[in-house]
């Protein structure tokens, strides 16, 4: 990224800098996990998870990040919020102030503060919520480790039960009493009760029955709106991803593949992978099953230990040719915005899901 | 087997009977008529499905759809008489036609009997949602499908082996030589769906029940899976009873659709019919609440409010009443609504499409004769 432009601070260390309407920008983030094999536990390789990923969020907005299962999303995520320790590359974060920190190198101590600024939701609501606390305990548990006054700490899990939509009473329940789509907004609540800026969501609706997940996907919708917060949305739902995103990441065997904004993205694909993804997706209309046009995805995807040659996509793509096999496509920006890293971005034709009203 | 002494299982009367006399459709496979599975449990009756009808069309799919807590797996598994104690099938038919032009009645046999052990695998088999729990994890999937091909065919292991290689051809399991002779762990989830489905068409069922057989795969898995059970669907003119709670799914595969909530079949109609002009307003609600791919604009999604109640507290009247946005006090949370039939092969079970008034003073006589 140019953009960056290094200061020399009094301590002798680089500071970087991001844009003002970044929140959070990985650069070169890279998170394997070592291999150990045969009696000596020699270290034989590694399933590179997260693989030298470059994404930057910008405050305000709902980020999508999608992918199938084993391409890192969940692994992104949670280096974000820190439950990871990358291990390479930076994680560039802005605080309100201004002020610009790398949350991979922090220790524990030192990441603290940041905690509380930037929060997850799970995706299971049932093993996610320790079933010996009250739910007051759970939504109460990481105001009382910040240092809050226990009165405090008292109304404020009353206001944050209020506002994702239980009652106030039930402040005393365990969460065996409640569904599965109100365990989910114990979830939410717990994850805005530090008033954090940006909200990691890892299928957090996923899990959820039709109706409940509409609910959900609202709440989090009004809940954004009032509070300005900002949410990297990891999903594999598509449909759920285009409701709810401003743009969208795509991810393929622990890289980004294509970055744009959700227009753009949905309509007019200019990775072969996030078409194929696209038309996997199945339609809620008997009608348009009959107008199947763009090939199936054959295939799986690429064990992440031991990735292809070249493009990692090549294999499974329609459109491979012999580059696609040898060299490998960086991350670049098309002159319409979007980011996409494949060599034939503009000459393949590629075919999205039209709008409709 | 203590529990078996004290419980009656099966119902009286004889299974068997003559096509005419049960009145099947030669159209349909299988009628439900009325099936009503409950689970007796220590704090009450559970009424998990409570009054179902509906018909499998020989060689269609049809899709059932709900949420859970709907009992649309509990259906399914009465369907194979696979009910767990303390649930058991209180009344209603389950018709099943044998290949030899038989009728049964799966709700009268004894579910440790050996006619539904015939019949399980044979006739109708299930494809679970979660292969890893339904496939055993100590023995090569090989094996599993050898011992289901040899419970219900005369073959030699030879025959049985080379059988089993040319189910997981035919559901293109890649190098299905190799991979016979592969543990469960060994295959990645796409793969044990594959295993999974090889297993359950290997002696040519004339039903293949799939509940939420995608549910827990890629999108990209799911849609090369759901390709292959149309495929072979197409092939073999089986019947294929899809359960799942994604409409999307349905709309892909399915000929026709049950609608179910709270135990109950709201509505059912071909597919085409149920998106276009759905009649129940649960119907409609879940259509409208799904996000749909190419809806771009910041929009809110239409909700359904509330949640599904537990089925042992079953709302008075209609089971949507108190969730429904065209409830009418006074009506819906007094009576029950009955099945209307609107066309062949469709209908709903709404007061909005009923006759009220008289459906009003059957109800009114019956409480004064009650007393």
């Amino acid at each position: 990224m140019s953009e960056t432009t290094p200061q020399t601070q009094t301590t002798g260390t680089v500071q970087p800098t991001l844009d003002t309407d970044e929140l959070l920008r990985l650069e070169s983030l890279c998170v394997h996990f070592p291999i150990y094999k045969g009696l000596l536990r020699r270290h034989t390789g590694d399933v590179r998870a997260v693989d030298d990923v470059n994404l930057s969020v910008k405050k305000g907005e709902v980020l999508g990040l999608v992918g199938e299962s084993g391409c890192g999303k969940t692994t992104t995520g949670r280096s974000i919020v820190r439950i990871l320790k990358p291990t390479s590359g930076k994680i560039l974060y802005q605080e309100e102030q201004g002020k610009v920190v790398d949350l991979a190198k922090l220790n524990d101590r030192q990441l603290f503060k940041y905690r509380a600024d930037i929060r997850m939701v799970f995706q299971d609501p049932f093993s996610s919520l320790n079933p010996r606390l009250t739910v007051g305990d759970i939504i109460g548990e990481v105001l009382e480790i910040q240092g809050w006054r226990k009165s405090d700490i008292n109304d404020r899990v009353q206001y944050l039960l209020e506002k994702v939509g239980l009652r106030p009473e039930y402040v005393g329940r365990f969460p065996h009493a409640f569904s599965g789509g109100e365990r989910q907004r114990i979830g939410i609540a717990r994850a805005l009760a530090t008033n954090p800026r940006l909200v990691v969501a890892d299928e957090s609706v996923s899990a959820l029955d039709v109706s409940i997940q509409a609910q959900t996907i609202n709440l989090l919708q009004d809940l954004q709106e009032e509070f300005g917060l900002t949410y990297l949305f990891v999903a594999h739902d598509l449909s759920v991803v285009e409701h709810i995103s401003d743009r969208v990441a795509v991810m393929y065997v622990g890289k980004i593949v294509e970055v744009a904004d959700k227009d753009s993205l949905f309509g007019s694909p200019k990775h072969p992978y996030t078409e194929a993804l696209l038309h996997s997706v199945p339609k809620p209309d008997p009608k348009r099953r009959r107008l199947v046009s763009v090939p199936k995805l054959k295939g799986e995807v690429a064990d992440p230990a031991n990735p292809p040659s070249g493009c990692y996509f090549h294999p499974r793509c329609p459109y491979a040719q012999d580059r696609c096999k040898i060299e490998r496509p960086a991350l670049r920006k098309l002159p319409s915005g979007h980011q996409v890293a494949c060599h034939f971005a503009e000459e393949l034709d590629l075919e999205g899901i039209p709008a409709v009203e | 087997m203590l529990l078996r002494k004290n419980i009656q299982y099966g119902r009286p009367g004889s299974a068997v009977l003559d096509a005419d006399a049960a009145g099947m459709r030669p159209e349909n496979l299988v009628e439900v008529r009325n099936l009503q599975t409950h689970f007796f449990t220590d704090r009450g009756i559970v009424k998990a499905v409570d009054g179902v009808s509906f018909a499998v069309p020989k060689g269609k799919t049809i899709g059932i759809v709900g949420e859970s807590g709907s009992g649309k797996s509990i259906t399914a598994r009465s369907l194979m008489s696979l009910i767990d104690p303390p649930g058991r099938i209180v009344s209603g038919e389950i018709l099943l036609e044998r290949q030899d032009g038989q009728v049964i009645d799966i709700a009268r046999l004894d579910p440790f009997g050996s006619e539904i052990r015939a019949i399980r695998g044979a006739d109708i088999a299930l494809i679970f949602q979660e292969p890893m729990a339904a496939l055993s994890p100590v023995h090569t999937i090989g094996n599993q499908i050898i011992e289901m091909i040899q419970i219900h065919e005369d073959l030699d292991d030879k025959a049985a082996r080379d059988k089993a290689i040319e189910m997981l051809r035919r559901v293109d399991m890649p190098k299905a030589e190799q991979r016979i002779d592969a543990y469960t762990f060994e295959l990645s989830g796409g793969m044990r769906q594959r295993a999974m489905i090889a297993m359950a068409l290997a002696c040519r069922p004339r039903l293949v029940i799939a509940d939420e057989p995608t549910t827990a795969l890629d999108v990209t898995t799911q849609a090369t899976i759901l390709d292959l059970l149309r495929e072979l669907q197409e092939r073999d003119q089986m019947s294929v009873m899809f359960i799942t709670h994604d409409l999307g799914v349905v709309a892909e595969i399915a000929d026709e659709v049950a609608v179910m909530y709270l135990g109950r079949v709201v509505e059912r109609g071909p597919v085409d019919e149920i998106f276009e002009q759905p009649m129940h307003p649960y119907t409609r609600a879940l259509i409208r609440s799904i996000p749909k791919l190419g809806v771009r604009g910041r929009h809110r999604l239409e909700a359904i409010s509330g949640m599904v109640p537990h089925p042992s507290h079953r709302p008075q009247g209609c089971p949507f009443h108190d969730r429904c946005p065209e409830f009418m006090p006074g009506v819906c949370d007094r009576i029950v609504p009955p099945v209307e039939k609107i066309a062949e092969r469709r209908d709903v079970s709404c007061l909005l499409h009923s006759d009220v008034e008289a459906l009003k003073a059957a109800s009114e006589q019956e409480t004064t004769s009650d007393e």
